[in-house]
């Protein structure tokens, strides 16, 4: 399962404790889920999505996310 | 600001040596908890080696002494290791619940082959050898001293390489 918990965190402007005290789990966690060492619940991965005000699937893939870089890129060539 | 002058004082490095064994930290409720990969390995090792020393030449008291000090040391192993215990005061996300249950799951399994190798070899050797009632007991009592120390530091080893340690915050 792929994640954008630290691109959107960082967006947000919120640090690791921050997340972790709004969605009631431990800092080290949202460090495991960022690195893709662990898979939420549902239920934490609902919290995670509504703390940054997106749909879950947003947040969360079982594909990886596109880069960024080509994100842009395809924004960039659309007329 | 002088190299001298930054300099800590004795009492601030007395106060740095207790807050590093972990204790206030302890006290407050909130554990420093660290990963133990190869002290719970050595801790497992020496446990087995000195029983296994123990079993094959009784009269040597450093294999009894070995295991001891695994015991020991295995003791401290749920108390400063990475599997948080159940009703502490501690915060136990979904996180930790997993890996906890992941870490006593495969403990458990050890502990129970262990336990029933350990066993059947004591009952063999007692039988070939003809063991006196005293050393049949002795034996068995220094078995449950493994076995506690692989319930003690088994999930903390798991835990422990299941999970490269991470920093509190970026």
């Amino acid at each position: 399962m792929f994640n954008r918990i630290a691109l959107l965190r960082h967006d947000r402007g919120l640090s690791r404790k921050d997340l972790a005290e709004a969605v009631d789990v431990n800092p080290q966690t949202i460090g495991y889920l960022e690195r893709g060492d662990y898979k939420p619940s549902l239920e934490l991965a609902l919290k995670i999505a509504s703390v940054f005000g997106v749909q879950v699937e947003l947040v969360f893939s079982l594909q990886p996310f596109p880069s960024i870089t080509d994100a842009l890129r395809r924004a960039g060539e659309q007329p | 600001m002088s190299h001298r002058s930054a300099r800590k004082g004795i009492l601030e490095r007395l106060d740095d040596s207790v807050a590093w064994t972990g204790i206030p930290s302890f006290a407050a409720g909130h554990p420093r908890r660290r990963s133990m990969r190869w002290l719970s390995v050595v801790v497992l090792v020496l446990t087995v080696a000195g029983f296994l020393v123990d079993l094959g030449q009784p009269n040597l008291w450093w294999g009894y002494a070995m295991l001891l000090l695994g015991f020991g040391l295995a003791n401290l192993m749920p108390i400063l290791g990475p599997v948080k215990p159940w009703g502490g005061p501690e915060r136990v996300d979904e996180f930790d619940r997993a890996l906890r249950a992941r870490a006593f799951l495969a403990a458990f399994s050890a502990l129970a082959a262990v336990a029933v190798i350990g066993l059947w070899t004591i009952v063999g050797l007692s039988l070939v050898q003809g063991w006196t009632a005293d050393a049949l007991r002795s034996t068995i009592m220094k078995l449950a001293f493994v076995l506690a120390t692989i319930y003690t530091a088994g999930p903390t080893c798991y835990a422990s390489w299941a999970r490269a340690p991470i920093d509190d915050d970026d």
